[in-house]
Formats: structure tokens, C-alpha cells, sequence
């Protein structure tokens, strides 16, 4: 087969010369199935490229068609600019009686990443910066902005290792006032993990909004995660709801890190481990259990990655979560952002001198009076 | 990048005028009537002149500056000098260059030497409500003046070039229709040819052969006339030769009186027996001949069977020879005919290859024709996303590719009108999914399978539609009919929450202006005219699409603002302000200053003054 480059440039020229046989090309690559297939679906988000798409939104005829491109053609929808192709793909959706509901909004989320990453591979293939594309992928999904809480101060940032990690995290605006948590950590490096962030991401935030059993929403992630990601590849999962009327924090714990609770009280300090759930995700079929704890004012909750218990000194010794733990301790009556920069200071303080050799990655929040 | 210094007027309805422009804002206030818009249209007038200007700035004009009124302009250009423009109406406009002398070279009104936007409030209304057509895409089009003109000069040649390369087509598709068409009439020669029995020369020779033996047929029947004939002579002279004889011998010798008479008849007896020897010798010869004769029969009848089946023979060849010379005859002209059907033939291919190397041609004449103008609208959208970037998020500008094709419908609509089909709405509403090129193709390949799967209308429907079209549309102007884009100018009507744009064709009067005027501010750095429509500006969006927009941008152009509308000298701090009034008979500059020193004009004249005031001091504290 052709370089793609050359192949899309042809496309664009036939697909005016000769619409009929461009569509038979198109055809073609739709039954040759593959990355070429997902190259070029991600790399025709051009304005200019609306007889491309129009190609695509034409082209479903069996099932299988429809499960590869339905999700694009949604994606799609609603930013294209050319009308013939803006009609073909209503025509298309109408007759396919494509309804919009979330699971066709976890469709439009994949579709829009996957979009995203290949129209970027298509940019920078030659040039092979998988890293930096997947960094990018990575940056982009963190949280862009926080959204305001009652009586909860929060943050949360990621440190990106030189060699991009699979770190994780998102904070959720629920619809009925609560904030949604999520940390995690994907297996693997590079392209291929950052492709399991992001169905993990677009899981969650379309899942999120519309299952109120954090049991049967992780299940569903689950489900979802593995079936859109090869064998091996796994993530860790901790996800939890926070409701500022009651204080409640509920959550399930899939394989991650336990995040540790801090409470203050006269007689000491007590620590509590989020424990509760069940296995990573991606891997099997599993059942989950929650948890819901409340919380009082002052209490301090950290959720951490792996990066940084960790985090290793030149003498390849970790830091551990006791290190951790003795932190938090310290940042008793600090702000959130001023708790995370004195724990990440802390880390970087062991590991002197030595390079990091994972995300590093942190969420506190803090319970104010 | 140039400003108006200066403008001066004498006569007219504004005589006397003379003032100094700011390169700022300049807010020109007032009571209607007062000469506001005689102004702005002067400035106008004075360095584009009236060919482009719409008629009722025209109108405006030719009543506000009869009488020989002379507008006089200070240019003042960057990096060069001042430019001095005067022009009245009846009379030539005459342009001083830096240092006073006259530039001949130059023609204004073309709008390029020294650019200005000028916009009424019905031209800005117009842009607004035009929909569909060329106001909106001028407006971009006109920032990418010179790659725009590149690119249509490329789409006029490659037009040319596709309507030389269709009448090329349609001939030769007529060329071979009309030898197609001769071809059916001569019917199936070959076939025709070939259904002809073999030519058959052995019976020619046969009856060459015949027809001699014919001749010698003739000519032994003859003979044995000839002989037959000869011997009856014969025998007749034998039979009178006989008699004579007889005669001869009758006569006696002896004389029955003589007396030798007994002597003599001695002598006579000698001679009877003689002639008796005589007589048998004659009857020997006559029965020779009858002899001869009968054999002579005898050879008749010997031959004359063969004769006879000679001459049936030569019968029947000679009926057979005149069949085969009516085939011959036949055969000639189906050969000939036959020549003339190659020569079509031959003809007919090499029209075939001719055709195919137009089509072949025509089709990246035609992909080159298309994506050219693919480029106008690339480029359009890269200058509706600066626009966009400067204008702000409560206007939205956009680019829907395609979404102007007035003609394209309607030649759909006009193509299927004899089809026998139900829904003629709904059918063009799904042929509209269909691009011209593609259409086309079916049309010309008359392709109902791709129809039928494109638009789920059917086996039958799509033939029926496919034929009507086949029929009435001609695939070649079809496949490059003119589409084009449509400019979305709109406009964020929703105060919180969800965006809610709306396009300017549907908003009122004041939210047009609102929604065009970032785009008209940001568009480029030449001075900028604007007279406000009389309906107050949207307030609710005055700040966030206007006033800012006015207050960022001014540094970069010249703005000269007809407004009613408070908020715009007092909130993006006007330069100058210009309090116009009149006396019903002519009109002046009752007041000009700094917008403190206008106060109490802002406040009595403009609807929200005194509150745009008070705004403006609040954000002074905090600030």
C-alpha cells in the first residue's frame, strides 16, 4: 500500500475528478480495516477535507461500518462546515436512526480524542515524537478547570516524567452539585497508554453523568475500558463522589494507591486508607464494592500516584508512604495548593539529585469550617 | 496606514466647516437633521467619490453639496506626507501630492491608493440581512484583495477553459451520435453480405462452354442441311439427266420403210440393251444417293438429342447466369455500403478516443476548477478566525463552505419538474446531500445503482429521477455550477448560561449593528466611517462586543462614529467629539472637545449618558 500522505493527497484530488471511484478507494480501506483505516479518519478534520468526510458519512453499509465510523460521523456533526457533508451525515444518522444518548456520547468523547491524536500522528509521524504527542494527549486531558465547590478546598497536578508515565487524574462537575475525583495510572508508556487515558477519560466523564451507583459506574468502566483497549493493557482507578451538603465522600478503590485521610484532633492525629473497591481495570471482569466515609472540617485527604511514594534518591531508595504520611502530618492547616507544593518539595528533597522515573502526581483536598 | 486630518466644506448644507480629526475616535453627536450623516457621507464622498457609494448616500450627497460645495481633505499617510484631496460634486476630484503638486496617475475612487470603510446604517443593515450573497463574503474577500483577484482570474481561465473543453464534447458526442445514427440506417451490411450465396464461377465457365458448343451446334445442323440439300440437287439432275437419256434412246435407227431398216435394227436392239445397261447404272446412283441420304438422316438423328440437351442446358445456365448477375449487382452495393460503414467506424473510434481525451481532460480541468475555489474559502476561513480573534466571544463569524447554492437547487428543482414522482421537496432535500460533481456523474454515466445507494430512494424512484435529469440537466454545467459560501455573522443573545447565537438576519436593528460592528472594527487599519442606525445599540452587549472592541482598536485606526448610543464616546474614551446642530436651513459644529468637555451635550443628547458617566468614573476608582 502507499505512503498514507500520498495516498490522502490522491483521495483529494479523485474524490473531485471522479467521486465514484474515490468512494471505491475509500471502500477499499474500510475493508482493509487497521490503523490505516483510524489514520486517516483522524487525519480529515480539516475544513477543506468536507469531501472526505463526505466520503465516510456515505460509505456505512454492513454493521461493522457503522461501529467504526457512527462514532465519527457524530463527532463530526456538529463542527462541520461544509453543507453537503453536514446533509450527508444527518442523511447517514437519520437513516441509521442514530440516537443520542451517552452511550453515543462516549462515541462523540472517543471519537473526538482518537480525532484529536490521529490528525497529530498524521502531523508528526515522520518526525516520530510519539512522546511528545502523548504528553500532549496527556496534558490535555487533565482537569482545565475546577469547578467551585462549597466548603472544599481542592487541587490537583501531574509531573510528567521525562519518559511519559500513564498518569491520571480529573475532577467531575456532577449534576446534582457534587464533585467527581478520579485518579489513576495506566500501565506502559507512550502513545498506546495515552489512547488508554483517553478512553478511560471519556468513559468516565460520559458514564459519570448518568449512573448514580459508583458500583455499576465502574463496572460499566470496566466493560467499556477493556473492550476498547488490547490485552495487556490495565489502568488503576480511584474514583470518588464528594457531596458538599453532607460531607460525604463515596468511593471505589480499583487497584490504586490507598489515598490517605488526615484528621486533626486533640488526642493526635488519626489516618485513614481509602481501600474499598476491587482489582485494576481493563483486565477482567470483576465485581466492586464502595465506600462512603464522611468527612468532619479540617480533615485533609490526599490522593497520590505511584511517582511519588516512589520517588526514588540517588541510593535508589524510595521515599515509601510513611515519608508521606509524616508529611501531610506537617501541613496541618495549610491551604490545599500550599499542602500539595510542600509535599512535592518534600519529595524532591529526598530524591536530590537523582532524575524522576515516574509521573508524579497529586490531589489533596481539604474540608473547610 | 493613513488618517483624515482635516476636512474642510464650503457651501453646501455644512458651509464653513473646518476641523481637525484626531487619529483616534472621533464621536459625531446631534439632533437628527443637524447634518450628521452629511458629514460622514462627505468624508466619504470626498475620497471615494460616488461610484460605489449605495444611492441613498448618493441622494444625501447630491442634495447636501449642490451648488458647487467643495470638500477638502487633509490625508495624512505614514512614511509619506499629506495627500490633499478636493473634489465637488460637478467636477473632477484633484489630488495634491506631499509638497503640492497634482497627481494625474491615480484614480481615488478605486478605492486602493487611499483605502477607507465607510458604512451607513442601512448598509450595515443590508450586510445583516443578506443571508445569502456576496455583502458578507466581500467583507472578508475584500482583506485578501490581491490573493482574491489571483485566484478568480484562475477560475475565469479554467472556466474558459471548461466551457471550450464542453462545446468540444457536446460536438463530438453529436459526431457520434449522428454516425451512430447513419450506421443504424444502413442497417446490418455485414450480415447482409455474408447471408449473399457464394459467387459461382464454375457455371460461368460451364456456360461459356455451352454456349460455344451452342455455336457449333448451329453450325453442324447446317452442314447437314447443306448436304441433304446438295444431294436432292443431285438427284434431281440424275433423274432429268435420266430422262434425257431415255429421250436420247427413244430414237430409232431403223427406218420401218427403209430397206435397212432390218440392218439398222440390229443396231438399235444394241442400243436398247444399252440403255438398259445406262438405266441400271442411273438407278445404282439414285439409290447411292438415297443411301447418302439416309445416313445423312441418320446423323440428324443422332445429334439432335444431343443438341436438344445443349441446348437446354445453355437454358437453364443462361436463366441461372441472370440470377447471379442481380446478386452481383446486390453484392456491389452492400460492398460499397459497406466501405462507407467502416470509414464511419474508424471515424467513430477514433471520435471515441477523442472523447475520452476530453473527458479525461475535462476531469482535472474540473478538479482544478473545484478546488481553486476550495481556496476562497480556505481563505476566508483564515480571515473569519482573525476576525473572529479580534472581535470578540459574543459574535461568532464562520465560514458554512457550500452552503450558498441557490442554483444548484434550482436546477434540481427545474430538472425533475417532468419526472413522475411524488415529493419533489423532500427528494431535493436529499439530492442536496449530494455534491454537483457527484450528481453528475451519475447523470453522465447514467449510474442508478450509486443513486439508488446514495440516497435510499429506490430502484424505481431513482430511475424515474435519474431519466428526468438525463433529459433536462446537462451534466457538464452541472458538475461546476456556481456554490458558494455562506458567511455566518451571529450573534450570543443569551445574557448567562448556555450560548445561544443567533445569525444577524434574525436579530433587531440595534443587535445587527451590534453583531456587524466588531467584524467592520477589526476588519483592517484603514479609517473607518460608521453611522449608526437611529435604534439604540443593544445595551446588553455594548460593552463586551463594542466598546472594548472601540477602545483596543482605535489605537491602530482612525474611527469616525455617527452614534446615539452613550456608551461609545463616554466608555471608549472619544478623542474628539463633534456636537452637530441646525437651523433647518444649514447645519455646524455647534461644539467639539474631549468627551468631559461635551458632558452636558452626551447627557442631553444620547439615550444612558448620564449613566455611562457614572460607569466610566467607576471604573476610573477602581482602576
Amino acid at each position: 500500500m502507499k505512503p498514507p500522505e500520498i495516498f490522502y493527497e490522491e483521495l483529494r484530488n479523485l474524490v473531485v475528478e471522479d467521486p465514484r471511484e474515490a468512494r471505491r478507494l475509500f471502500h477499499q480501506l474500510l475493508d482493509s480495516g487497521g490503523p490505516a483505516l483510524d489514520h486517516f479518519l483522524g487525519s480529515i478534520s480539516s475544513p477543506a477535507d468536507g469531501r472526505l468526510r463526505q466520503l465516510v458519512a456515505n460509505a456505512p453499509r454492513n454493521h461493522r461500518d457503522r461501529e467504526r465510523l457512527i462514532p465519527h460521523l457524530i463527532a463530526w456533526q456538529e463542527s462541520e462546515t461544509d453543507e453537503f457533508t453536514q446533509r450527508a451525515i444527518s442523511h447517514t444518522l437519520d437513516i441509521l436512526n442514530v440516537r443520542s444518548n451517552a452511550q453515543t456520547a462516549l462515541a462523540l468523547e472517543v471519537a473526538r480524542l482518537t480525532t484529536a491524536i490521529g490528525r497529530e500522528m498524521a502531523q508528526r509521524e515522520r518526525l516520530n515524537r510519539e512522546l511528545e504527542i502523548a504528553q500532549e494527549v496527556q496534558a490535555y486531558l487533565f482537569p482545565q478547570h475546577l469547578p467551585p465547590v462549597t466548603g472544599l478546598d481542592y487541587c490537583g497536578q501531574c509531573r510528567p516524567a521525562r519518559e511519559i508515565g500513564g498518569d491520571y487524574y480529573d475532577f467531575l462537575e456532577l449534576p446534582e452539585g457534587e464533585l467527581g475525583i478520579a485518579i489513576g495510572d495506566v500501565s506502559g508508556k507512550g502513545i498506546g497508554a495515552a489512547l488508554l487515558m483517553a478512553s478511560l477519560e471519556a468513559t468516565l466523564r460520559a458514564q459519570a453523568v448518568v449512573r448514580h451507583d459508583l458500583v455499576d459506574l465502574i463496572k460499566q468502566v470496566n466493560r467499556l475500558v477493556s473492550e476498547a483497549s488490547s490485552a495487556n493493557r490495565y489502568a488503576t482507578l480511584f474514583y470518588a463522589e464528594y457531596d458538599p451538603r453532607t460531607l460525604q465522600l463515596s468511593y471505589v478503590n480499583a487497584g490504586h494507591n490507598p489515598p490517605i485521610v488526615l484528621r486533626h484532633s486533640a488526642t493526635g492525629c488519626e489516618v485513614m486508607r481509602l481501600e474499598t473497591g476491587g482489582p485494576v481495570i481493563g483486565l477482567l471482569r470483576h465485581s466492586y464494592q464502595q465506600e462512603t466515609i464522611s468527612l468532619r472540617t479540617g480533615d485533609q485527604v490526599v490522593l497520590f500516584t505511584d511517582g511519588i511514594s516512589e520517588s526514588m534518591n540517588v541510593h535508589d531508595e524510595e521515599w515509601g508512604e510513611n515519608r508521606l504520611i509524616q508529611c501531610i502530618e506537617n501541613c496541618r492547616g495549610l491551604s490545599a495548593h500550599e499542602a500539595m507544593a510542600k509535599i512535592f518539595a518534600a519529595a524532591d528533597a529526598f530524591s536530590a539529585g537523582a532524575s524522576q522515573h515516574d509521573d508524579m502526581t497529586l490531589v489533596v483536598l481539604r474540608v473547610l469550617d | 496606514m493613513w488618517f483624515i486630518e482635516k476636512v474642510e466644506i464650503a457651501g453646501g448644507f455644512l458651509p464653513g466647516l473646518s476641523i481637525q480629526l484626531p487619529q483616534g475616535l472621533t464621536c459625531i453627536i446631534g439632533p437628527r437633521g443637524s447634518g450628521k450623516s452629511t458629514l460622514a457621507e462627505s468624508l466619504r464622498f470626498a475620497v471615494s467619490g460616488l461610484s460605489a457609494a449605495p444611492k441613498h448616500c448618493v441622494d444625501l450627497v447630491q442634495a447636501n453639496l449642490a451648488g458647487g460645495a467643495l470638500v477638502t481633505i487633509t490625508a495624512l499617510a505614514e512614511d509619506v506626507g499629506r495627500y490633499t484631496i478636493k473634489r465637488s460634486l460637478k467636477q473632477q476630484p484633484v489630488l495634491l501630492a506631499p509638497g503640492g503638486r497634482t497627481i494625474d496617475s491615480v484614480d481615488i475612487d478605486r478605492g486602493t491608493f487611499l483605502p477607507l470603510d465607510a458604512y451607513s446604517s442601512p448598509e450595515i443593515e443590508a450586510i445583516a440581512d443578506e443571508v445569502l450573497g456576496q455583502k458578507r463574503r466581500t467583507l472578508l474577500d475584500e482583506l485578501r484583495s490581491e490573493q482574491m483577484r489571483t485566484i478568480h482570474l484562475s477560475l475565469a481561465e479554467s472556466a474558459r477553459a471548461l466551457d471550450a473543453n464542453a462545446d468540444l464534447i457536446r460536438t463530438t458526442q453529436r459526431s457520434i451520435q449522428d454516425l451512430t445514427e447513419q450506421a443504424e440506417e444502413l442497417g446490418d451490411v455485414r450480415a447482409s453480405l455474408n447471408a449473399l450465396p457464394p459467387s459461382d464461377h464454375e457455371s460461368t465457365a460451364e456456360f461459356v462452354r455451352v454456349s460455344r458448343q451452342q455455336q457449333l451446334n448451329q453450325r453442324e445442323t447446317s452442314k447437314l442441311d447443306a448436304f441433304d440439300r446438295e444431294l436432292g440437287s443431285v438427284d434431281q439432275g440424275l433423274e432429268q439427266l435420266k430422262k434425257k437419256t431415255q429421250i436420247v434412246f427413244k430414237a430409232r435407227l431403223a427406218e420401218e420403210h427403209s430397206a435397212n431398216a432390218d440392218s439398222l435394227r440390229q443396231y438399235d436392239n444394241l442400243l436398247a440393251s444399252t440403255l438398259d445397261s445406262i438405266e441400271d447404272h442411273f438407278s445404282t446412283i439414285s439409290s447411292q444417293i438415297r443411301e447418302a441420304q439416309k445416313t445423312i438422316a441418320k446423323a440428324r438423328d443422332g445429334i439432335t438429342q444431343a443438341h436438344s440437351d445443349h441446348a437446354s442446358e445453355l437454358a437453364r445456365l443462361t436463366a441461372l447466369n441472370q440470377a447471379a448477375s442481380e446478386q452481383a449487382r446486390t453484392r456491389a452495393t452492400l460492398e460499397q455500403q459497406l466501405v462507407k460503414l467502416q470509414s464511419m467506424e474508424e471515424r467513430r473510434s477514433e471520435l471515441n478516443v477523442e472523447l475520452k481525451t476530453l473527458l479525461d481532460q475535462r476531469k482535472s480541468l474540473k478538479a482544478q476548477h473545484i478546488l481553486t475555489r476550495d481556496r476562497i474559502s480556505t481563505i476566508r476561513e483564515e480571515v473569519a478566525s482573525e476576525l473572529q480573534r479580534e472581535a470578540g466571544k459574543r459574535v461568532r463569524i464562520r465560514i458554512m463552505r457550500n452552503a450558498d447554492h441557490l442554483a444548484y437547487q434550482q436546477m434540481l428543482t427545474d430538472g425533475l419538474r417532468g419526472a413522475r414522482v411524488r415529493n419533489h421537496e423532500e427528494i431535493i432535500a436529499t439530492l442536496m446531500h449530494l455534491r454537483p460533481e457527484q450528481l453528475a456523474q451519475f447523470i453522465q454515466t447514467d449510474d442508478v445503482e450509486s443513486l439508488e445507494e446514495l440516497t435510499a430512494f429506490g430502484r424505481e424512484r431513482s430511475r424515474k429521477i435519474l431519466d428526468a435529469f438525463r433529459e433536462s440537466i446537462d451534466p457538464l454545467t452541472l458538475e461546476v455550477i456556481a456554490i458558494e459560501d455562506r458567511v455566518g455573522i451571529e450573534l450570543n443573545v443569551s445574557s448567562a448560561g448556555k450560548a445561544n447565537f443567533k445569525d444577524a438576519s434574525d436579530l433587531s436593528r440595534g443587535q445587527k449593528c451590534t453583531a456587524l460592528l466588531p467584524i467592520l472594527l477589526a476588519r483592517r487599519d484603514s479609517p473607518l466611517i460608521i453611522d449608526q442606525p437611529e435604534d439604540n445599540l443593544d445595551n446588553h452587549f455594548i460593552f463586551e462586543t463594542v466598546v472594548n472592541a472601540v477602545q483596543r482598536l482605535k489605537k491602530r485606526r482612525q474611527m469616525i462614529f455617527i452614534t446615539h448610543n452613550a456608551n461609545i464616546p463616554v466608555l471608549a474614551e472619544a478623542d474628539l467629539v463633534l456636537v452637530m446642530n441646525s437651523d433647518g436651513r444649514i447645519g455646524a459644529i455647534e461644539r467639539s472637545g474631549t468627551v468631559d468637555e461635551c458632558r452636558e451635550q452626551i447627557i442631553e443628547l444620547l439615550e444612558g449618558g448620564r449613566k455611562a458617566f457614572e460607569l466610566r468614573s467607576k471604573r476610573y476608582e477602581t482602576s
